[in-house]
């Protein structure tokens, strides 16, 4: 049992001070852009009840929540996302309506399995745009997210956009349950084409449908996807899908980023509420998204208050990982001076350490070292200047 | 560019390279006997790597290989999400329920169905999907001891020719799934890597309607 003392549970981690140093950073730089780019910011509880996240959209699945029971008896969770908390944010405090943008720089909590870049307990930095529901509200979120990316200092990367309302078009005529539906949804997500052959036979699925249902896996690149897309069905709801994809395009092209951008018909994201745009961040040397996200228009009226929405979560700690595989993360704190003083000469050296550190200089006070010792310190932290303060004066070692 | 393939270790990895040099990939330094775990192909396009079959879905899932070659069962345990965009045709079983014929005597201790397994996680959601609760006691091997020695009521393995179960008096009560050998890919890597992975899974399709 005494050993306990000494760990930390599965999941968490400490953050050290070199780690620290760059997260932090990167949390300021990206609050900084999103402040800019006309976001509030917004802080939601740790813990929420679960029924903010239970049933119907927004749902998560038990089994991935932490939950413990609250002092009235209700049961709590530690949230697992962000989106949710500040939908219902949003619809319980400002239910007049009007477009929202906020932004957050929070801890998700999840009870997965940890490992790396999967972890119990990580910072999300997002926005939720909310109240608009035009194409130029999808492409301003997926902007910012090229810009998030930017601006936390990775390089190449790829923003790949679905849109989920082609598939929902595809099998809507097909009546089929949730929970086939789901399965089918999946099949398509993994790229599986055995699975969704053999799903299309069980279901008595034929003829055009099932080439269509077949062919979505494939249906990704560049621009020239969208003709492939309207000549694969020339379903209503597939149309708009592919013109409103089309739309959200030639803005982001507007935006000078098209260079970033790929799509992928096949893509759907495994969390139930998105309804429209959707995509995700990805980069070299790390097999999972750095940023996720897209259009939830369904989410708000759960709480009462129904209202489009979109928006995407920045995931720091896969960022971190992604650029130290890349050789993108350095920088450490930059001290200027280190200070020491003889015996009876401490009232100068505070004096003088607090006068620098008005003027915004980083200062390390260590009264009582011998010149030799300050020397070594001086070594030690990096530090661009060591000053002594004795009887005679002040002097620059 | 690049690109970096995980191969299990033993016969799927000769299966698989195989088809790799059908595609027009030689590597004649992975047929020498060595103890190397990475191989590089003549054009030095292709890494190889050399890892245990339940670890290719762990190298694909975090990226480190941008794709791998393995067992349908394989991939099912692990549960990663992966793209599986081919099916390779060899390494082909099926994974079963097996037991006693009459289904005997149910042990008085236990309420649930004991099931003995390589596949914990398989059995699992296997059972949990037709709603009947199991507990799973995880073997390594010769699973079929399991129901002999009165440890589990059924097992959930690979059947292949299906002789071990004759041998041992079981039989086949449930099928849950047929196996073969799949070609994973990362989700990042291919959109990423699109230009180099793209090609190289057409060519591999081809080769496997060919050979079919």
């Amino acid at each position: 049992m005494d050993t306990f003392k000494m760990q930390v549970p599965d999941g968490v981690e400490d953050c050290l001070p070199a780690e620290c140093y760059i997260k932090k950073r990167m949390e300021a730089a990206l609050r900084r852009r999103f402040v800019l780019s006309g976001y509030d910011e917004v802080e939601t509880p740790t813990y929420e009840y679960l029924d903010v996240f239970q049933s119907g959209v927004g749902a998560y699945m038990q089994e991935s929540m932490i939950k413990f029971v609250g002092p009235s008896g209700r049961i709590l969770v530690l949230r697992p996302d962000l989106t949710v908390p500040i939908a219902r944010l949003v619809a319980t405090k400002f239910p007049a309506g009007g477009i929202k943008r906020l932004f957050y720089i929070q801890n998700s909590y999840a009870a997965a399995e940890p490992s790396i870049g999967k972890a119990g307990e990580f910072t999300q930095a997002g926005i939720e745009l909310i109240g608009d529901a035009s194409c130029a509200a999808d492409a301003e979120v997926i902007a910012l997210a090229v810009r998030a990316l930017q601006t936390a200092g990775l390089r190449s990367f790829t923003i790949d956009i679905g849109q989920v309302a082609y598939f929902k078009a595809l099998v809507s005529g097909l009546e089929l349950d949730e929970a086939k539906t789901d399965a089918l949804r999946r099949a398509v997500d993994s790229k599986n084409v055995v699975e969704i052959e053999a799903m299309t036979a069980r279901l008595g699925i034929t003829g055009r449908r099932k080439e269509q249902l077949l062919a979505l896996p494939n249906l990704f690149g560049g621009a020239e996807v969208f003709d492939k897309a309207l000549a694969l069905s020339d379903e209503e709801g597939c149309r708009k899908a592919v013109e409103n994809l089309k739309s959200v395009y030639s803005l982001l092209t507007d935006y000078g980023l098209a260079e970033y951008i790929s799509i992928d018909f096949g893509m759907l994201h495994d969390i139930a509420y998105y309804s429209g745009i959707i995509f995700r961040g990805l980069t070299p040397e790390i097999g999972f998204p750095v940023v996720s996200g897209g259009r939830y228009d369904d989410l708000l009226s759960k709480f009462g208050s129904p209202a489009p929405a979109t928006g995407f979560a920045l995931g720091i700690k896969r960022v971190m990982i992604a650029m130290e595989r890349q050789g993108l993360l350095s920088g450490y704190y930059a001290t200027d001076a280190v200070v020491s003083c003889s015996d009876g000469c401490q009232g100068e050296a505070f004096a003088w350490a607090e006068a620098q550190r008005a003027e915004g200089r980083r200062v390390v006070l260590m009264p009582g070292l011998l010149e030799w010792e300050l020397m070594q310190a001086k070594e030690q932290t990096g530090a661009k200047a060591a000053v002594y303060f004795e009887k005679d004066g002040m002097k620059t070692l | 560019m690049q690109i970096t393939i995980a191969l299990a270790k033993g016969r799927l990895a000769e299966k698989a390279m195989e088809i790799l040099q059908q595609c027009g990939i030689e590597c004649d330094e992975m047929f020498r006997d060595t103890r190397k775990l990475i191989f590089f192909d003549k054009a030095r396009k292709v890494r190889f790597i050399m890892v245990k079959p339940a670890d290719v879905p762990t190298y694909v899932d975090h990226g480190v290989a941008d794709m791998g070659i393995v067992g349908k069962d394989t991939l099912m345990e692990a549960n990663l999400p992966l793209y599986e965009m081919a099916d390779l045709k060899f390494g082909k079983c099926r994974l079963c329920i097996a037991g006693y014929p009459a289904g005997r005597d149910k042990s008085l201790t236990s309420s649930v169905l004991r099931v003995a397994t390589k596949y914990p996680e398989i059995a699992k959601s296997y059972y949990a999907s037709k709603g009947i609760s199991i507990e799973c006691i995880k073997l390594s091997g010769s699973v079929e001891l399991g129901p002999i020695l009165g440890l589990s009521d059924v097992i959930l393995d690979i059947v292949e020719s299906g002789r071990t179960l004759v041998e041992n008096g079981l039989v086949i009560t449930e099928e849950v799934a047929e196996v073969s050998a799949r070609l994973a890919v990362n989700r990042a890597s291919l959109k990423i890597k699109a230009k180099a992975l793209m090609p190289l899974i057409e060519r591999i399709r081809q080769v496997v309607e060919e050979r079919a």
